[in-house]
């Protein structure tokens, strides 16, 4: 009774007071941070299938890695696509049936990088995460990841495990930082069709940086309005960093701790793309480029016929056969000076790999999945994945395995030894510094004004050596 | 209770203008303090999120300006080196400020005119008029990053919809994004699709103009054209004064476009690079938070500037109807 009068005499004004209390309250809860998980006790590991044979070394002291408690490794990721996110879903599924224990749960951000750094800063950073070689050295300048080290020792992993190049990019500062995932074997994708109607051999793609300027010169062909209907080969703004290995270049020297953009072979090849567009014409090639749908776009120029050359990695034969089912294509290396396979010593062969940020809660378990998807299995998970495998010891499983999925009939099939070549010769990579990105960027503005004619390739080149150093020392100091 | 007029204890004499606050009876004190409570409680979510989102990242990147700062690490105290820094020798900076300027100097004066002559068109009454403002004003419920890439087709060197038009006209085709020349006009025209937010506003403020002045003027023989110069523009103003300001913000704050056309790289040669995707990419692909900072303490400071300008010179043509100049 005394509850009902009390409940007829609430006025409005106590009414409201009232709710917004509650409501805050509510409020307040639902944004209390969760509590801490209980900690795991490490069990000992569970042997996932092992794929045979492999040549890592049996682990002599090995941690234990999959956890006795239930954990959810949360695993930050960039967004590939679709298609090739599902493909690391069903890898962490794949770990979880080996592993009960351990659940996955994946975030899949093209911003992945901005974010992590708010989160590894806010003290919530996930278990695992995606980086490349662009990111990685600034990253782990920046005490943004835990050093694997112990980890790697304890695995029996060492520098001869992966590929050279992608070993390197995983260090930092002498330190392993994370684990080369997936590699990128460059190669030039050439249309047989674009071949055939400009009067070339369909199959005598060129070997030579000569041949390739010959051939592109027989293929251009502009419109009645003047602009570039078929194209050749036409640079784009990264090839700088291509060829300026292939020309014998270099942008760092470790040594020294100094930037070598303007390295003469450097500026050498930077000339030699200035001539390559000049024969095109500067504004023409940039229309083209900007103008044309990308690679993965249907109606590209290369699916259609009016591109002669891409240049990617093994991944794009899978959405040629989606946008172009009919085309004629073949691969081959990229051209060096020479043609001889003993200059592909020079190609780039670089890509992405897996860290465990600094802070993570599960670091243990994120260990044992990282081992287990990206060491043990790298093949498998290259293979499904559409990426390059990066432990030597599995290439030939990696070979086999996209070989059975692609088939024998699959246009790339004949041409897939490219990319193995490719990867097992290439010892170049972007340099590790933690001004890596900058240094990309000044590049791409050397390239521009040099093709534009703003400014000569040595002007360009030593400008971006001046900048980039003067952050270099003082990303060092 | 006694009055200041009733007064006594002065020998006997009213005080006649002597004031004495009268005394608060302590029941109004309570209620008072209980509004006043009740006051701040329903708007403390709001003050809240002031603190916390609006006031304490503005202080805490004024303290990481003067910061060598990378997100992860702790901040080291460089006092104002990254301002010395930025002023004297960062090769970009006079760059991205030079493309921010030229953009806003040319899109918000032009961008006013069109909202105008739409509005005065758009307030015509004819059959239809409410499709035609429609029309007008769903550009600018599209999104941002929507716009940017159907532009990015309209604006095709080669097969966009702009150059076959220059080309049917006769006219030489423009390499628009693919030019230095032509990447910030391109934006601006871009921009100026987008100009239905402030037709709407226009429009609103044309509705205030009272048909009185329109009608004694025409009594007086004015024409269309001087009625809108004599009357209309003046009593709208204010208008123009509040989207004058907010363009102004906006127009420095250019970044979403820009990014989105030219893939963050701000090409071609730097043409696009604008002031706040330099800060963009300092803080979170250079690590470089504190220059960022930085920067964004620059960016502050010139749009306050500029628009402290505006304030001051509104006296001059801004009109409150029935207010002295």
């Amino acid at each position: 009774m005394a509850l009902t009068k009390r409940l007829a005499t609430l006025d409005r004004r106590a009414f409201l007071r009232r709710a917004g209390i509650g409501a805050t309250s509510a409020l307040l809860a639902a944004c209390a941070p969760k509590p801490a998980p209980a900690p795991t006790t490490p069990a000992q590991v569970e042997s996932t299938k092992a794929p045979e044979p492999t040549a890592v070394p049996e682990p002599t002291a090995e941690p234990t890695l999959a956890p006795a408690a239930p954990v959810t490794l949360e695993v930050w990721w960039v967004n590939w696509a679709e298609v090739w996110n599902q493909a690391m879903v069903d890898l962490g599924k794949a770990y979880t049936a080996a592993n009960p224990n351990v659940q996955m749960e994946w975030t899949f951000s093209p911003e992945w990088q901005q974010k992590l750094l708010a989160r590894v800063a806010a003290g919530d950073a996930p278990d695992v995460t995606y980086t490349y070689y662009g990111a990685q050295a600034g990253l782990a300048s920046k005490d943004t990841f835990l050093a694997l080290d112990e980890y790697a020792a304890q695995a029996g992993i060492t520098s001869t495990t992966f590929l050279p190049s992608m070993w390197a990019e995983s260090l930092w500062d002498g330190k392993l930082y994370c684990i080369p995932g997936g590699a990128d074997f460059i190669v030039f994708f050439y249309s047989k069709t674009t071949f055939k109607n400009a009067g070339l051999d369909p199959e005598a793609p060129p070997k030579t940086a000569a041949e390739l300027v010959d051939c592109s010169a027989k293929i251009l062909k502009y419109d009645s309005a003047g602009n570039v209907d078929v194209m050749g080969y036409g640079p784009e703004t990264d090839h700088l960093m291509y060829w300026s290995f292939i020309f014998g270049g270099d942008w760092y020297d470790p040594g020294q701790k100094k930037i070598t953009a303007n390295h003469p072979k450097n500026v050498e090849a930077l000339e030699w793309l200035v001539e390559q567009v000049k024969k095109v014409g500067a504004d023409k090639l940039t229309a083209w480029m900007t103008g044309q749908p990308d690679a993965y776009t249907p109606g590209n120029p290369f699916a259609t016929g009016r591109s002669a050359f891409l240049t990617t990695g093994y991944w794009m034969g899978q959405t040629i056969d989606e946008l172009a089912p009919d085309l004629e294509y073949g691969i081959t290396h990229w051209p060096t000076l020479n043609g001889t396979p003993e200059e592909r010593k020079n190609y780039i062969v670089q890509g992405w790999m897996v860290a465990i940020p600094k802070g993570a809660e599960n670091a243990d378990a994120a260990w044992g999945f990282v081992k287990s998807a990206f060491v043990d299995n790298n093949w498998k998970e290259s293979c499904d994945t559409v990426n390059g495998c990066t432990v030597l010891a599995q290439m030939e499983q990696f070979n086999k395995c996209v070989m059975d999925l692609k088939g024998p009939d699959n246009r790339m099939t004949p041409y897939f030894h490219v990319f193995g070549e490719t990867g097992s010769a290439g010892t170049k990579y972007w340099p590790v510094v933690p001004v890596n990105q900058m240094l990309f960027d000044e590049m791409v503005r050397a390239y521009n004004a040099a093709i534009n004619g703003q400014k000569t390739a040595q002007q360009a080149l030593d400008e971006t050596t001046e900048i980039v150093q003067k952050e270099l020392d003082k990303a060092l100091s | 209770m006694k009055t200041s007029a009733t007064a006594e204890g002065s020998g006997g004499r009213a005080a006649v203008f002597s004031w004495r606050p009268r005394p608060v009876p302590h029941w109004t004190k309570r209620v008072g303090l209980r509004n006043n409570a009740s006051g701040l409680f329903f708007v403390a979510p709001w003050l809240f999120g002031l603190l916390v989102f609006t006031l304490y990242p503005l202080l805490a990147s004024a303290f990481y300006s003067l910061t060598d700062y990378s997100i992860v690490e702790s901040p080291t105290w460089v006092g104002l080196g990254n301002y010395k820094e930025l002023f004297t020798e960062y090769h970009l900076f006079y760059i991205a400020l030079g493309n921010t300027l030229y953009f806003a100097a040319i899109d918000i004066p032009l961008g006013t005119v069109l909202a105008i002559v739409l509005a005065l068109l758009l307030n015509i009454k004819v059959r239809g008029m409410s499709i035609y403002r429609t029309i007008f004003y769903l550009p600018s419920i599209v999104p941002s990053v929507c716009s940017a890439m159907l532009w990015l087709w309209v604006l095709n060197p080669q097969y966009g919809l702009a150059n076959e038009i220059l080309r049917a006209l006769h006219l030489p085709a423009l390499g628009w994004m693919a030019s230095p020349t032509w990447s910030k006009p391109s934006l601006i025209i871009m921009d100026l699709w987008g100009a239905g937010t402030a037709v709407v506003i226009y429009l609103a403020g044309l509705q205030d103009v009272p048909d009185s002045l329109y009608e004694a003027a025409q009594l007086d023989g004015a024409g269309p054209v001087r009625r809108i110069w004599h009357i209309t523009l003046p009593m709208l103003t204010p208008v123009i004064f509040f989207n004058l300001v907010m363009g102004l913000i906006g127009a420095f704050q250019y970044f979403t476009q820009a990014y989105v056309m030219t893939r963050g790289q701000g090409g071609p040669m730097d043409s696009t690079l604008f002031y706040a995707l330099l800060i963009f990419r300092n803080a979170f692909q250079y690590f470089k938070m504190g220059f960022a900072s930085a920067m964004a303490w620059i960016l502050f400071l010139i749009v306050l500037a500029l628009t402290l300008l505006l304030f001051k010179s509104s006296s001059r043509w801004v009109y409150y109807g029935g207010a002295m100049r």
